[in-house]
């Protein structure tokens, strides 16, 4: 009995072993240098357009932001010398030529049936691409889903365009993003040539809502912006030299799916001039490199300007096997439309203790 | 190294020291027994079923700590560790986890999704298991729903020849190269104690604990103080640690033909999960941190347990009651990893949580006939199973699972013994729920005695699989995608044919050898899988579309002598899977594949050392999967996959002190230090391609057990 008793103590004191700790003494990070920007996208339903002004600081040493809801707008008119238009890729629209009717008058419902199954987005259809927006954004050269505005009249099609997707308006999983709600419909569009502007031409496929506007050129800014829902002309982009970063939900390209819907999606002002590049840090700390890095290290041969998407989703990755991940090997110089250079690095994707999707961040310091 | 110079130098110790009595202990010769499939417990030769049986003292020479680890031993299963909750499951005859009863006692034992199946085999200790019994193939008229590869029934100790009973052992192990007495994060650490107390004739009581503190194997990550300012992926461990408590306390009646038995069980795990990604956080000042999104899960298993055993006049009654609950939780905390410091803890969070009332009960000799005997049973079983939304793959946030049902059957069999060498047992069980349509399960078994040696068995049986909470209620709706559940899904319907042949030599006492043969054939239909319902827009859900079958070939051979014993076996069993996607279905040829074992155990004579063996070699198997391609769109395409083949081999010696209480052993297992093994056949997410490889063991590790018995 007595060996038993001991055997008892025995296993009663090794239950209760393993509690030392591994290796506990603190571990030093590199600090932060130049500011902290959290940019308002929202939450997990990313409502917002964000558009950034890393110049524009406020007493905090924060960049200014303008913001827009994504649903705000449709479409975008060039105020450059062509007459170019581009669809709210935001909230996944596309377009596609209605062929055979000229007359807008005599589009409907039951002539657009066989070219609405394939105006659609994020299909996992390659044969979908055409009815969306270069995504590369390098316009007004790029393709868009409605070709150049031609002089004559007769040469521009009615369109059918498909509105894409309303902001989600449930709850969301933690974690999750749910970048599009309910469908926007259908609507048919006609755009002509008015002078030096635009004049456009909506109604739902049964004639309803009927809206026609005149859109002028605006030079202080990138593009003019409409919206054919609620019949009116907005401002949505700040002026072409008061932005560099837009954040915003994305319809991009994946080669052989066809078009795929980004959520924390960042573009930079191409076309206002905004010029951006990668810096991939192949060994040591990425935060050390970012920090070491000076205006001399600048690679001005980097600089692209055809292609907004230099930032785009490649700053994260939200569904790999370990979770969301901000990727640390990775930076990115951006040079402003008035010649200023800027480093910039992503911090975070979610909001700290909420782990709610649609709060980024990144620290950036001017060079 | 220096672990490896220690175990060789205690073996050696070990080696030197010659027992000085002489063993009194004279190996009384117990029948071996089994109750899986019969109508009361009997003698596994008279079995009509194929029953193999592990016993106590060849899980005890494995040197194992887990139920998972035994069956790791055995042909055709094949236990799969999940990194991401730690749970593991069993494949049997290459069918998953849903598709095996597990029993504990003969009774479906209780998990978060109801009882019997997708049961973790790692959370059942091994050390109050008298034997392990297994039976392949469908029995669904025995035991139901989901038995549909077999049924695995975990027989604990209940009876104790003296009157006072103590076992404490201690066992101390390696994970991998990894191992420390005290330091987090290393080895494996497990402790035992059983108590048996014979009160009189009729009275028994036991009772156990035993502790398993595994503290993970990092494997490719990093553990839980690691972050980079660079690469994030690397924190964390390949095989998660956990404490694992389990508990048992019994009483046992018996008196003539009655026995009452009371058990209770209890069971709590921890897990711990550590992110494998750190957030980057802003501090101010300049200062940032990393935090990992940290997890632990903990489960509390509550089994009470009621087994009578009776005669009403000259019925025979086997009944058992049993309630048991599962709740499962998990808790979130923020760790900082650089300080070292946990930042903020959140509440738990009940994820799942099951409460089943089982009972069945069996009513045989209604005739008191030699010849002919029926067996009428009823089961019932009603499960209340609450599962929250985020064990879902979802992006829109869904109510919580939150049903019960209730099912029960009536199962009836007749065994007639046509003459003395040919017997026959037909079965039919009727099962009726509250949830799915009736389903009716048959079976028929015959067995023929070729000569006082020879066995020849042939058993037909069929079984469903109900689907799962993830088939049935899943949901991943978002912009880009379109993956639910379907809740009209029907149950998989499988059933299975077996010739099984045996022959042992005689009684004399010199070499003794048994040999057999065996033959299963397994069809399930209506296999639920994911498919595309929709290609524009691009929808799936889960269906019942596909067809497997397997062939499966065994032998095996034994020969024992004195304190020798050689246990081998080899099978090959054949898969032939049709999957269908799209228009497209896969070609169904069968693909085949072998597996072997061997156990050899030796106690020299003079020292009563016990040295023991176990290998077993798993072939490289097939499989057509459809091949991912990034267009959706594309025509389907069917490759075929492979699982590499694999070596395990582990060894134990042990060494018995003062009359056989006191025991030393050591040894080594998974000696080809076996870690990942290439798989190209396994399943991917929404976004990411399946890995090519699977974690099914953590390398090479060595062992150290002292045992004490009272």
């Amino acid at each position: 009995m007595k060996k038993m008793i001991l055997g008892l103590l025995v296993v009663t004191s090794l239950i209760s072993q393993s509690c030392i700790n591994d290796n506990e003494d603190p571990v030093a990070v590199s600090p932060i240098q130049g500011s902290i920007a959290d940019p308002l996208v929202g939450g997990p339903t990313e409502p917002n357009q964000v558009w950034i002004d890393l110049s524009d600081v406020d007493s905090n040493n924060r960049p200014k932001q303008t913001v827009t809801i994504r649903t705000d707008w449709d479409l975008a008119f060039y105020s450059g010398s062509s007459f170019k238009v581009i669809l709210n890729s935001s909230i996944m629209m596309a377009a596609g030529k209605v062929t055979g009717i000229t007359d807008f008058s005599q589009v409907n419902q039951s002539n657009v049936t066989a070219l609405m199954s394939q105006v659609q987005v994020a299909n996992f259809n390659p044969s979908n691409v055409p009815y969306i927006d270069e995504v590369k954004g390098n316009f007004p050269e790029g393709y868009t889903a409605i070709q150049e505005i031609k002089l004559i009249d007769a040469d521009n099609p009615v369109y059918l365009v498909n509105m894409g997707k309303e902001i989600y308006n449930g709850s969301v999983a933690e974690g999750a993003v749910a970048t599009g709600g309910n469908s926007r419909g259908w609507k048919k569009v006609q755009i002509l040539r008015a002078g030096e502007g635009y004049k456009v031409k909506s109604a739902d496929l049964d004639g309803e809502n009927y809206y026609e506007v005149t859109v002028a050129k605006n030079t202080a800014y990138n593009y003019s912006f409409v919206s054919l829902k609620d019949k009116r002309q907005l401002f949505i982009q700040p002026e072409k030299k008061k932005w560099d970063l837009c954040f915003t939900v994305f319809t991009n390209t994946i080669d052989g799916s066809g078009s795929y819907v980004f959520a924390d999606f960042v573009t930079h002002n191409n076309v206002g001039g905004v010029g951006a590049y990668e810096v991939a840090v192949t060994s040591g700390s990425g935060i050390e490199a970012y920090n070491n890095f000076k205006a001399s290290d600048i690679d001005p041969a980097k600089f692209v300007y055809d292609d907004h998407r230099i930032i785009g989703a490649n700053w994260r990755n939200p569904v790999g096997t370990n979770g969301l991940e901000v990727y640390g090997n990775r930076f990115y110089i951006i040079k402003d439309a008035s010649g200023y250079y800027f480093k910039l690095r992503f911090t975070r994707l979610t909001e700290s203790g909420t782990k709610k999707r649609g709060h980024p961040q990144f620290e950036y310091k001017p060079l | 190294m220096k672990k490896k110079l220690l175990s060789v130098l205690s073996l050696s110790a070990v080696l030197c020291i010659h027992a000085q009595e002489k063993d009194s202990l004279s190996q009384t010769k117990i029948e071996e027994v089994v109750i899986t499939g019969q109508y009361m417990q009997q003698s596994i030769n008279k079995s009509i079923y194929k029953v193999e049986v592990i016993d106590a003292q060849q899980i005890k020479n494995m040197a194992v700590t887990t139920a998972a680890e035994v069956l790791n031993q055995n042909l055709n299963i094949q236990i799969v560790p999940d990194a991401g909750d730690g749970n593991s499951s069993a494949n049997i005859l290459g069918l998953n986890g849903a598709y095996t009863k597990i029993l504990i006692d003969n009774i479906p034992v209780v998990n978060d999704r109801g009882s019997g199946n997708q049961t973790d085999l790692s959370k059942i200790n091994v050390n109050n298991i008298e034997r392990i019994e297994i039976v392949k193939g469908a029995m669904g008229v025995e035991y139901g729903n989901n038995a549909v590869t077999g049924v695995i029934n975990i027989i604990t100790k209940k009876t104790y020849f003296q009157k006072f009973n103590a076992n404490v052992s201690l066992q101390e192990e390696t994970v991998g190269k990894d191992y420390d007495w005290f330091k987090k994060g290393n080895g494996r650490h497990v402790q035992s104690l059983n108590l048996g107390y014979r009160i009189n004739n009729r009275w028994t009581i036991s009772a156990d604990i035993n502790h398993n503190d595994f503290q993970g194997y990092k494997g490719k990550y990093n553990g839980y103080t690691y972050f980079s300012e660079k690469d994030n992926g690397f924190r964390g461990y390949e095989w998660l640690p956990k404490d694992l408590l389990v508990t048992n306390a019994s009483i046992r009646y018996a008196k003539n033909n009655t026995s009452l038995f009371y058990k209770i069980n209890y069971l709590r795990e921890d897990i711990n999960f550590y992110s494998q990604n750190v957030e980057e956080l802003p501090l101010g000042g300049g200062n940032r941190t990393y935090v990992g999104n940290d997890r632990d899960y903990f489960t509390n298993r509550w089994i009470h347990q009621f087994n009578i055993q009776t005669k009403l006049g000259r019925i025979n009654y086997l009944g058992d009651l049993s309630y048991q609950t599962q709740e499962r939780q998990t808790q979130e905390y923020r760790y900082d990893v650089p300080a070292r410091q946990e930042m903020s803890r959140s509440e738990k969070n009940t994820y799942y949580d099951s409460k089943v009332l089982y009972s069945r009960g069996m009513f045989s000799n209604f005739l008191d006939s030699e010849k002919i005997n029926f067996q009428l049973g009823y089961e019932l079983d009603r499960t209340s199973g609450f599962a929250n939304s985020a064990t879902f793959q979802s992006i829109e946030k869904r109510e919580d699972v939150n049903r019960a049902i209730f099912s029960y059957a009536n199962f009836i069999s007749a065994e007639w013994k046509v003459s003395e060498q040919f017997s026959l047992r037909p079965g039919y069980r009727l099962s009726l729920s509250d949830r799915f349509d009736s389903q009716s399960n048959y079976s028929l078994t015959a067995r023929y005695s070729t000569s006082g040696n020879s066995d020849l068995r042939a058993v037909f049986g069929s079984s469903n699989r109900f689907p799962t909470y993830e088939e049935l209620y899943s949901y991943t709706v978002d912009a880009n995608h379109d993956i639910r559940g379907n809740e009209n899904l029907s149950p998989e319907t499988g059933y299975s044919a077996g010739l099984f042949w045996d022959y042992k030599t005689g009684i004399a006492d010199t070499w003794k050898f048994d040999i057999s043969l065996s033959a299963l054939y397994l069809d399930v239909k209506d296999r639920i899988e994911s498919a595309i319902i929709s290609n524009s827009p691009l929808k799936y859900t889960f269906l019942n579309i596909n067809k497997y079958n397997s062939i499966l070939l065994g032998g095996g051979f034994s020969a024992r002598r004195n304190s020798f014993s050689l246990n081998a076996g080899i099978s090959v069993m054949g898969i032939s899977q049709e999957l269908i996607a799209g228009n497209i279905t896969s070609p169904d040829d069968y693909n085949f594949y072998a597996e072997a074992n061997l156990a050899v155990n030796y106690k020299l004579p003079r020292t009563k050392t016990l040295f023991a063996l176990y290998y077993k070699y798993t072939g490289e198997r097939k499989q057509f999967v459809q091949e991912i391609t990034a267009n959706v769109a594309a025509t389907p395409h069917f490759i075929l996959g492979e699982v590499g083949s694999f070596n395990m081999l582990n060894f134990t010696v042990a060494q018995p002190f003062f009359n056989n209480h006191f025991e030393i052993g050591a040894g080594v297992k998974n000696i080809f230090n076996v870690s990942s093994v290439r798989n190209s056949i396994q399943s991917g997410s929404a976004h990411n391609a399946a890995a090519l490889d699977q974690n099914l063991f953590y390398g090479r590790s060595y062992f150290a057990r002292l045992n004490y018995n009272f």
